[in-house]
Order: C-alpha cells, then sequence, then structure tokens
C-alpha cells in the first residue's frame, strides 16, 4: 500500500494544548502539525517523522460573544459552511468565500486553521479575513492581525499552534469575495474582497485581493481611490500593476491576472456598497 | 499503531504504519468499492462518509478515523437489495464505466440526508467534487432527483 507520507512514525492525539506544544517543542522539525491532512502529500516525503493532531484539542466551536465571531481552528470549512448563520454582513460573507472554496468533501476536511497556516496564492478564504481585519490566536493566548501574519510568513509562527480565528462584527455593514477561475471548483487565478465598515463617523472600506502574489495582500491604496470615487476598473488594474508583480503559469499571464484582480475589486466593491446601503 | 473505528456500521480495527491512506487500507479490507482516483483530491472516486459528510479517503491517514464512523458504498446497498439511489442511478442510466458511481452516490446520499427536497442546483452543488469522465452530469443529476422523490414516497411522473 502506498502512503501520504512513508517518513511518517508517530501520529500524536494530544487532549490539551499544552500537551501539543510540548511535543512540537521536543520534535523540533521532524513533527509538524496535522489539521485537515489535505496538503500533507505536498510535504517533502523525508522530512517529517511525527505529527500533531489538533483533532481532540477543542478546537472545533463557532461562537458569536457580544461584536465578536470566533472560529475554533480546527472548525472544517464544511462544517463553518453549516453554522454561519447568514444574517451578519460578516457572516454572509463568510459563508460566500467558503462555499467559493475547494470542493464539498475537501471542504469536510480543510479546516479554518489550516486554510491560513498553509496559505498560498490560490487561498481564498485568507482574502476575506485580510479584508475583514481578523485577528488570529496563537496557542490560546497570543493574538496578531492575520494582516501581520501574512506579511511575515507561515515561517514566523513556526512551533507554534493556530487555536482561533476572531473578528469583530460591528461595524461591518457590507462585504464580498469574488473568484475567477477556469472553472467553478478551480483554484483562484485572482480573487478579491472587499469590506465596507462604517462607525457612524466616517465609511471606509477594505480591499484584499489573492491569486497574483504568494500570499493574500491588503492593498490600501486601492482602499483610499475607491473611498473617495475617483477610479474607474481601468485605473484600477493599472494601479494594482504598480503595486504588485503578478505570478504568471500557464493558466494566466500575469497582466491578465492583473486585469481579473481589477474585475473582481470593481465587482466586490459594487455588491459590498450596495450591501452597505441596503 | 493500531486504529479502532466503525465501518459500515461494524466494528473495524486493524494495524497499520501511521502514513498510510483510508483508501487503501479499505481496499485491502475488501472494501473495493471505494476508488482510487487521483490521489490527490480532485476526482472524488474515493469518496466515503466520515461522520455522514463525504470526504475523499485518499487524502484522509489511517489514525484519522480512530473513533469515528465511515460508511463506504458497501454499508450503503448490497446487489439484491440496492439503495433507492442505486437503483435509481440504474434506471436513469447514470452509470457508463462505473468508476466515479460509488463515490457520486455517497455524495448524493449525505445531500439527502441533509435535504430531501434538492434542486438541481443543489445537486450538482453537492456532486462539485465528483468528476464523471464518461457522461455529462444530465443523467447523474436525473438519478439523484429520481431518487429524492423515491425517498421522499413520491410517485414519479
Amino acid at each position: 500500500m502506498s502512503q501520504i507520507l512513508p517518513s511518517l512514525e508517530r501520529y500524536h492525539r494530544p487532549a490539551s494544548l499544552d500537551e501539543a506544544l510540548r511535543i512540537l517543542h521536543e520534535g523540533g522539525a521532524s513533527v509538524m502539525v496535522l489539521a485537515g491532512g489535505v496538503s500533507l502529500g505536498m510535504v517533502p516525503r523525508r522530512a517529517v517523522r511525527g505529527v500533531v493532531s489538533i483533532e481532540r484539542l477543542g478546537l472545533d466551536a463557532v461562537e458569536r460573544e457580544g461584536g465578536t465571531l470566533r472560529i475554533g481552528a480546527g472548525v472544517t470549512l464544511g462544517h463553518l459552511e453549516r453554522m454561519l448563520a447568514g444574517d451578519s454582513p460578516v457572516e454572509r460573507l463568510l459563508m460566500v468565500t467558503v462555499r467559493r472554496t475547494a470542493t464539498t468533501p475537501l471542504r469536510n476536511l480543510i479546516t479554518a486553521g489550516g486554510v491560513i497556516a498553509g496559505v498560498g496564492p490560490w487561498s481564498d478564504l485568507p482574502v476575506a479575513l485580510l479584508a475583514l481585519g481578523a485577528d488570529i490566536v496563537l496557542n490560546g493566548t497570543t493574538v496578531i492581525s492575520i494582516e501581520r501574519f501574512l506579511a511575515d510568513g507561515p515561517r514566523s509562527i513556526a512551533g507554534a499552534i493556530i487555536s482561533e480565528i476572531r473578528m469583530s462584527v460591528d461595524g461591518v455593514k457590507g462585504g464580498a469575495f469574488i473568484k475567477l477561475g477556469r472553472n467553478e471548483t478551480d483554484l483562484a487565478m485572482a480573487s478579491a474582497s472587499v469590506v465596507v465598515f462604517d462607525d457612524g463617523v466616517q465609511p471606509r472600506v477594505r480591499v484584499a485581493i489573492g491569486g497574483l502574489v504568494s500570499r493574500p495582500l491588503r492593498i490600501e491604496a486601492v482602499e483610499e481611490s475607491l473611498t473617495r470615487g475617483v477610479i474607474d476598473r481601468g485605473a484600477l488594474s493599472e494601479l494594482l500593476g504598480s503595486l504588485v508583480t503578478p505570478r504568471h503559469d500557464p493558466r494566466a499571464e500575469a497582466v491578465y491576472r492583473l486585469d481579473l484582480a481589477g474585475t473582481c475589486v470593481m465587482d466586490c466593491f459594487e455588491t459590498a456598497t450596495r450591501e452597505a446601503s441596503a | 499503531m493500531r486504529v479502532t473505528a466503525t465501518v459500515n456500521g461494524s466494528p473495524f480495527s486493524c494495524d497499520v504504519a501511521p502514513g498510510e491512506r483510508l483508501v487503501d487500507v479499505l481496499r485491502a479490507h475488501g472494501l473495493t468499492g471505494t476508488k482510487y482516483g487521483c490521489g490527490s483530491g480532485e476526482c472524488g472516486a474515493c469518496v466515503v462518509l466520515l461522520d455522514g459528510e463525504p470526504v475523499n479517503s485518499c487524502l484522509v491517514v489511517l489514525p484519522r478515523i480512530e473513533g469515528h464512523s465511515i460508511t463506504t458504498i458497501e454499508g450503503l446497498g448490497t446487489p439484491s437489495v440496492p439503495h433507492p439511489i442505486q437503483e435509481a442511478f440504474a434506471e436513469a442510466g447514470a452509470v457508463q464505466c462505473g468508476y466515479c458511481t460509488p463515490g457520486m452516490v455517497l455524495s448524493a446520499y449525505a445531500l439527502l440526508q441533509r435535504n430531501p427536497h434538492p434542486t438541481r442546483e443543489d445537486v450538482a452543488a453537492a456532486l462539485d467534487g465528483n468528476l464523471c469522465r464518461c457522461t455529462g452530469y444530465v443523467k447523474i443529476i436525473d438519478a439523484v432527483m429520481m431518487a429524492a422523490a423515491r425517498l421522499r414516497g413520491e410517485a414519479l411522473s
């Protein structure tokens, strides 16, 4: 029989975060965290001797507390899709994003924490979380913004376990996520998410794009232009081109990705502002 | 390592290397209705139900099923007493080579457990992880709609 990881010798199922962190610490680079396991096939085959499953750590709840939505890192996207109520702009945005991620059987394996820890150019949920200004909680205690995590890269949290994703639902008036690929379940060639905030003083938007470079990016220069209403689709693609150098692959060349990203951002902005003013 | 679970309603345990795939272990234990296709979660030929939800068993390492319940196509019906979804697939002409069929049927089963009144769009969305390279998907969706109606006890026109 073939194995996903032939080098794997130990499968740990700790019952507490402390125990999981201890095993990770003692195992060093040869032990990795296992969430949904979907990306196990991409792990260098001789590198991993042990995995620490997060399954028994109690990271599988979706909770609404006051103005905060908290998603356990071990919640599968399939479960998240079923748990989201869709009665707030934040939950509607997350629902749309999750439904555009992978396929039904994959969503029943992929976890919310896993898509962050394994973030890549194709990632969908981190684009929406970046637009929402979400935070991630490490080891149950340390809170960092997803913006900082994405800027520093996944290696910045080596040895840690993402335990939760949390975001404020207060002040969010509208949101949208759009992803373009070759078909409905394709990886993103380009994607965008726009969130409209209004705290009663001054409406503002946050814009994130995906698919263009190695990780989702927040594009503050675009946020300003969109809020002031001084940019059209063509100018937006041009502005994006001055800010990022998109990757190029056989599915889509760089200039095409820029064009798609511009379209995604403008369409998201229209949808999010429509929701905010409804 | 020893892994204990429930497969098709019966206790199941075996000694495996921790990196072994669920699809391989099921097939090695005679449950060959679960097919190995792409090995990367793309095609859905290996779909089984993990606690009632469809998953790609080519991406599941066996220790992951410890204490959980797995349903394969053999757990749904038998050649002499097929499940209504299996009957509908045969009647609607939704099967050609048949390699994708077990995964399709299990995905359809999970959908109908949750939603007995699906639209054709709901069915298409639920089968988005199951590829068929023989047919279009029209007959497959016809079959699931037919099965849904039968399971609701409706007479078909």
